[in-house]
């Protein structure tokens, strides 16, 4: 038997499909620049800066970021420190970059988390349906009705503010939309006949769920997650800046912004660049979110 | 007639439990009432009946999917409670109504049609791309759709695919959920062609649900008729098309005649309200409806007679019934 010749029809229609999304998904393309940017900064920060996060130059404090030099005329910017530093001399741009791997790391662990958490109790609700939908039915009620931020307040009361920790509230914690949209899409998908060929073929539910539905969650999981690990972000940034997540000298954006408030009459770049680049990651990720929504739909 | 059949239904009811609406609470609907069923070695048993009437139901029970909730079904004499799900499924395969459905939209026509030798665990890689190159070319695809995705495929190619995928594993029976109702006019006569080929080829046994009684006529050997859960008569297809007895089939029957008998609900010229399942008339489910009904038929559910291999439930055929009845009439 000859080998099998692949079919021409699927080449053709990949062909030009990037030119086709820019023109078509500018926010979806727009959004993956901008997340894959940070990205990618977060990983190489090292080469991106010649400073260390953490080490404090007192004779260099408060120096505002190069462009005040350019469009102010303000003899203190240098271009040894681009955006400037912070109140006790550290580079600004070397704790921007650092920082990203903060949020990031944040976002993607807690997401990973909860929409595996939210995965198991949404596709068990509708692919068992009954009892089991109940029970998460159930499960997703009491978890709407726990307030976040004060059940973040007293776990860092109670155990101290940590990565570790606010990964792990956020994680536990934001599943419900992952619950919500895997149990709505599993129960449309288990009405289909191809669920009942796989049983009357004698496969087991597990089967069942990882090859037949898992795959047809990857597109809507892809969305809320992308949306979520926005929101887990912001969360971080807040409790941080509240002083009740990442604890100082970390780098975190939260932390940063919390820092540089009480000089903002003095110093307001030093809330504006932070600010302006959380801006940016959770707008990249509400882009990437609503272009895959978006795509989806079609 | 060999003297034990493949697949042997007893006295099997399948009830589902539906709500009523908010707060209504829940009331059982009845989808198989106390089917008797047979199917023989080589025969093609068609199952026809108006939508609703719990033809997909008795499938799905039959095939294991949703099992009876009492009554018991035997394959080859052995109960397929006892059986283990895949050693049934070795067996027995099932052809959906719908390949837009039927098939995961993620997955491959390669892959689909594979993906019974993965879950069985049917020979090696090679193997496994022998056979399906096998059953491509038996069930007339192109070799380079191996790599399509169901959507690129037309609704004939796909309901090939999803034959293939029921074959490849060498079952004896498949049971065919109305095949070809789901396709364009067009298609329909390959496929049942397809089908047609097929059992004589590798020698199957077929179930075959269908609301098109040309095709029963074409390709079946025996003919149950389906209503509101009830087999209400079966006989083999000479005998039903020469001499229907029962006074829905004849009712079908005659409404094949009509212009488009491929659409849908067949025109009965009765009254044409389907009664609603959850509130079966009394007596014999069908005296509503019935162009022939007298007393009894509205108090007392039919018995099954059976005679020559032709049975049915109906009360003008039950000498019982009809000599009391006579006899009473005669008091007036
Ligand atoms: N899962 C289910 N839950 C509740 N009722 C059902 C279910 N499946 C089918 N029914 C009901 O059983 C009856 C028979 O349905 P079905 O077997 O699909 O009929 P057919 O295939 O002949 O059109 C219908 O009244 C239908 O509403
Ligand atoms: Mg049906």
């Amino acid at each position: 038997m000859q080998p099998s010749e692949p079919i021409p029809l699927r080449e053709t229609r990949r062909r030009g499909r990037l030119a086709r999304v820019i023109v078509e998904r500018p926010g979806l393309v727009l959004g993956m620049l901008i997340l894959g940017l940070i990205v990618l900064a977060a990983i190489f920060a090292p080469y991106l800066t010649p400073y260390d996060p953490y080490d404090q130059d007192i004779m260099s404090r408060r120096l505002p970021p190069v462009w005040n030099g350019w469009f102010l005329g303000d003899p203190q910017a240098t271009m040894a420190h681009p955006f400037g530093t912070d109140n006790v001399g550290r580079d600004y741009w070397a704790r921007l970059v650092y920082g990203a791997r903060i949020s990031l790391i944040v976002g993607f662990v807690s997401v990973a988390i909860s929409g595996f958490i939210g995965s198991v109790v949404g596709i068990s609700a509708g692919y068992f349906g009954g009892k089991v939908d109940l029970a998460a039915n159930f499960l997703i009620q009491t978890r709407l009705a726990v307030p976040v931020i004060l059940v973040a307040l007293a776990a860092v009361a109670a155990f101290g503010g940590s990565l570790q920790m606010i990964i792990l509230i956020a994680g536990l914690l934001l599943w419900d939309r992952a619950a919500v949209v895997t149990r709505t899409v599993t129960q449309q998908i288990a009405k289909r006949d191809f669920i009942k060929a796989a049983k009357a073929l004698g496969a087991s539910d597990l089967r069942i769920i990882l090859t037949e539905i898992l795959p047809n969650l990857a597109a809507p999981l892809a969305v809320i997650l992308t949306v979520e690990m926005g929101q887990v972000i912001l969360l971080e940034a807040s409790l941080s800046f509240l002083g009740l997540g990442i604890p100082p000298p970390a780098p975190s954006w939260g932390l940063m912004l919390a820092e540089a408030k009480e000089d903002i009459f003095f110093a307001p770049w030093a809330i504006a660049i932070p600010g302006a680049a959380l801006f940016l990651l959770v707008l990249s990720t509400s882009l990437v979110g609503d272009g895959l929504q978006k795509s989806r739909e079609r | 007639m060999s003297a034990e059949p493949m697949i042997d239904v007893r006295r099997i009811n399948v009830t589902f439990s539906v709500s009523r609406g908010f707060m209504a609470g829940r009331k059982p609907l009845r989808a198989v009432q106390e089917v008797d069923l047979v199917a023989h070695a080589g025969e093609t048993l068609a199952i026809v009946g108006e939508s609703g009437s719990g033809k997909t139901t008795l499938a799905n029970a039959i095939l294991n999917i949703h099992p009876p909730t009492s009554g018991e079904i035997f394959l080859d004499g052995r109960a397929v409670r006892s059986l283990g799900r895949k050693e049934f499924a070795r067996q027995v395969q099932p052809v959906f109504q719908d390949p837009y459905s039927s098939l995961n939209p993620r997955r491959s026509v390669g892959a689909t049609i594979m993906q019974p030798l993965i879950v069985h665990g049917i020979g090696d890689h090679v193997e496994r791309e022998q056979k399906l190159l096998r059953i491509l070319d038996l069930v007339g695809l192109p070799r380079r759709v191996v790599n399509a995705l169901p959507h690129q495929l037309s609704g004939g190619q796909r309901q090939r695919v999803a034959i293939a995928r029921a074959l490849i594993i060498a079952p004896k029976l498949l049971v065919c959920d109305e095949p070809t109702s789901a396709l364009d006019v067009s298609v329909q006569a390959q496929i049942l062609n397809l089908l047609q080929d097929l059992r004589t080829e590798l020698g199957l046994t077929y179930i075959l649900i269908t609301h098109n009684l040309a095709v029963v006529e074409h390709i079946a050997s025996r003919v149950a008729v389906m209503y509101l859960g009830r087999i209400v008569e079966e006989a083999s297809v000479e005998d039903l098309f020469r001499a229907p007895k029962h006074p829905y089939t004849i009712a079908l029957l005659e409404s094949a005649l009509t212009p488009d008998p491929t659409l849908g609900l067949p025109d009965l010229g009765l009254s044409n309200v389907f009664p609603n399942p959850i509130d079966p008339p009394s007596g014999c489910h069908f005296h509503p409806r019935c162009n022939r009904t007298f007393a009894p038929c509205s108090r007392v559910a039919p018995r099954s007679i059976v005679s020559d291999g032709h049975r049915l439930e109906c009360h003008l055929y039950d000498p019982d019934i009809m000599s009391a009845h006579n006899a009473h009439s005669g008091d007036l």
